[in-house]
């Protein structure tokens, strides 16, 4: 026991002089921690004098646009030598939300953030959290004027005056399509009405054909296609009037676009057992040309273009989410993918500078012109020359088809300033998939809304 | 034939248990040299291409090198404060008689009650007011101080089934308070004390919470941090993921195998006498 408890006390004698050492070495607080910057750069000697830029995003993972970004990260601290930058981006979601959450409660924000949404952020605002670019797009014209218009405006916050996050991502999210596997099954031209569309699924269920790839353990898939649904059958304004009270979830017309999707699980337009599949495996359904179709956004155009990942590489296109023939006037309503980079309220002086800079940075045209073309990743920008054999043909068509949106939204709990619908949407869509009717998720949505 | 029957039985339901725990290690072991199309296609089928260099990107992109270390240096401090904080309450609770004792004991009991995430925004206010962000030894302390209340139970009870003879016999023979808890408990307590220390130490190993909220410089931070650098925003690269999880279940994995014996014994003893 003692030569147990004797070689336990040596090997903490040696790491603390090992690995201790790191902190000592280079300062004890939080700011001058000597942090080796999380973009890799080399490690600081004289942090005393520097500014810390804190960065909490989305932005992490092994993807060529995560690399592009750290890029930046690093072009920035080249530049700016009195500046250390702390990369804490968080892939995963519930890591992110979890830091996001606590740094928030603790007062400790960091510079660059993100928080889904667009109604939730009035107690943001109101407690002075995050700053209005108004100002900043003000002053620097030759960025701004090259930010896409409606983007931008997506960040106008019901109710304050202002712009309360840049975008730094865009474009449409509709139907991607395996033009083969739909020739194949005796399907000419993909569906543009919803009434082609239940006839094609038909069609493919006879040919043992997955019709659409979705993943209803990724809650966000079933999301997303209720977005779809409901876009096109109320439009965007709906959804904004959900948010402000002035119609509810148990309200006919809505609990119509849930009716839509419990109709499709019904046909059985959905993988077998889609209430357990998640994201991933759905997508290599597609690529594997055993699904048809699949609601996804230009995050994985990098995939369906790739020979390695799929023999369909040439087959796959994009196109909209089939319109309701009794409602034309919303065919052009689409769902779009829009993030943005927000900045802490709490800045001042040299850091509020160097903060609102690094951002301009990151969604600057030469950065769009480098994610579009090294990673097929779109930022809403109208200023990027994009050479044309860089991009491929699927690029160009998510980026078309986007420019012909009359109506934006991302996703209808955006607009809800109750900041849990995210997840009671989406579980209560997901619902339906396990025998909940449409009535039943209409009111479990709203009585989320009632009890607040 | 009926006992035929029951050995059947019995190592059917051993085949299963096994197949049960082997499966998710055998998934693990098999993607770490896929690409994902062949991991969602076929999940326990054998890759077309062993994929070795899953293994080099899991090296370099988890920075397994400098988060091997860490992870240990957290991990091996953890149990070592908790050695001996847990020890010397238990031996004090187990063998003295006084007015609060059955309170202290309660007041450690309740500690397990209460759940990590319901004081992560006091620990982190604090962690911020004190300026210990990026500090291990801050670290450290947390886990020993939701480690204790375990440890402090298990150990108490493990040590009130010592046979107070030979304690008898050591003051008999002279021996003071502190030699008593040196020489007698702490050798006695060896099974209960492997016990505290294998799940002390794969929970600090494992914990990613803590690391991620008050750890954000590159040098400092554990392998389980090091493991979410594969998770993307919209999709993750699992073979290298699973490359990775490889790596880091090694260390636990040895750990575990060298203390198993004690480990059981130290959970029976503790069951019984309890």
């Amino acid at each position: 026991m003692k030569k147990i408890i004797a070689l336990l006390m040596m090997l903490t004698l040696i790491f603390s002089m090992t690995a201790c050492g790191n902190t000592n070495d280079e300062g004890n607080s939080t700011t001058n921690s000597g942090e080796e910057t999380s973009t890799g750069n080399e490690s600081t000697s004289n942090n005393e004098e520097k500014i810390e830029i804190r960065l909490l995003t989305r932005m992490a993972g092994t993807t060529t646009q995560v690399q592009i970004f750290k890029d930046v990260l690093k072009e920035f601290e080249a530049k700016h030598p009195d500046v250390v930058i702390v990369d804490e981006s968080q892939g995963d979601e519930s890591s992110f939300n979890n830091k996001l959450k606590t740094d928030i409660a603790s007062g400790t924000l960091p510079n660059i953030f993100r928080i889904q949404g667009v109604a939730n952020l009035s107690d943001y605002i109101e407690n002075g959290m995050i700053m209005d670019m108004g100002p900043v797009y003000e002053a620097n014209p030759e960025w701004s004027e090259g930010l896409a218009k409606g983007a931008m405006d997506y960040y106008k916050v019901p109710g304050y005056e202002g712009y309360y996050g840049v975008p730094m991502e865009s474009g449409l999210i509709g139907v991607f399509y395996n033009e083969k596997v739909l020739n194949d099954a005796g399907i000419d031209k993909f569906p543009e009405t919803w009434t082609e569309l239940k006839e094609a699924i038909v069609t493919l269920n006879e040919a043992d054909i997955v019709p659409i790839a979705l993943g209803a353990k990724s809650t966000y898939m079933a999301g997303h296609l209720h977005n779809q649904i409901f876009y096109k059958w109320l439009g965007i304004d709906a959804a904004k009037a959900l948010g402000t009270r002035e119609k509810k979830w148990t309200d006919p017309d809505v609990v119509e676009t849930l009716a839509y999707v419990k109709e499709l699980y019904d046909m059985d337009a959905f993988p077998e057992g889609t209430a357990g599949i998640s994201d991933d495996i759905a997508v290599t359904q597609f690529l594997k040309g055993e699904a048809a179709m699949i609601i996804t956004g230009p995050w994985n155009i990098g995939k369906f273009t790739n020979p390695e990942e799929t023999e369909y590489a040439e087959d796959i296109h994009s196109a909209k989410f089939p319109y309701f023939e009794e409602k034309p006037e919303f065919k052009d309503h689409d769902m779009q993918i829009i993030s943005p980079y927000m900045v802490s309220g709490d800045l001042e002086g040299k850091e509020k500078e160097y903060t609102t800079e690094l951002v301009m940075m990151l969604t600057s045209a030469d950065a769009a012109k480098r994610y579009a073309e090294e990673a097929q990743f779109l930022m809403p920008r109208n200023d990027i020359d994009i050479a044309d054999n860089t991009v491929s043909d699927l690029f160009k068509e998510v980026a078309e088809l986007g420019g012909t949106s009359e109506g934006i939204a991302v996703d209808v709990f955006d607009f809800d300033p109750v900041g849990s619908m995210q997840d009671r949407t989406r579980n209560s869509i997901v619902g339906m998939f396990v025998g909940n009717t449409p009535e039943q998720a209409a009111q479990e949505i709203q009585s989320e809304i009632d009890n607040k | 034939m009926k006992k035929n029957i029951n050995k059947i039985i019995t190592f059917l339901f051993l085949i299963v248990m096994a197949a049960a725990f082997i499966g998710p290690m055998l998934f693990t072991a098999l993607s770490s040299f896929k690409n994902n199309v062949e991991i969602f296609d076929s999940p326990f089928g054998l890759p077309a291409k062993f994929l070795y260099e899953n293994y080099k990107v899991a090296w370099v992109e988890a920075n397994m090198g400098t988060y091997f270390i860490n992870s240990i240096f957290i991990s091996v401090m953890t149990i070592v404060l908790l050695i001996v904080t847990a020890s010397m309450v238990a031996y004090v609770l187990s063998r003295f008689t006084f007015k609060f004792n059955r309170a202290i004991s309660l007041f450690f009991l309740l500690g397990m009650m209460i759940p990590m995430h319901s004081v992560l925004v006091p620990v982190a206010y604090i962690i911020g007011m004190f300026n210990l962000k990026n500090n291990l030894m801050a670290l450290i302390l947390i886990y020993v101080a939701f480690s204790l209340p375990f440890s402090i139970m298990v150990l108490t009870t493990f040590m009130r089934g010592i046979d107070a003879s030979l304690e008898e016999a050591a003051i008999i023979d002279g021996a003071g308070y502190f030699q008593i808890y040196w020489r007698i408990m702490l050798p006695m307590s060896v099974p209960a004390i492997s016990t505290i220390s294998i799940f002390n130490f794969l929970g600090a190993w494992n914990n990613v919470l803590f690391p991620l909220l008050f750890i954000n410089d590159n040098k400092l931070k554990p392998i389980s941090l090091g493991l979410l650098n594969f998770n993307g925003e919209r999709g993750s690269e699992y073979g290298p993921l699973m490359a990775a999880i490889i790596i880091t279940v090694c260390i636990p994995l040895i750990i575990y195998l060298l203390f198993q014996e004690k480990v059981e014994g130290g959970l029976a003893a503790g069951a019984v006498k309890g």
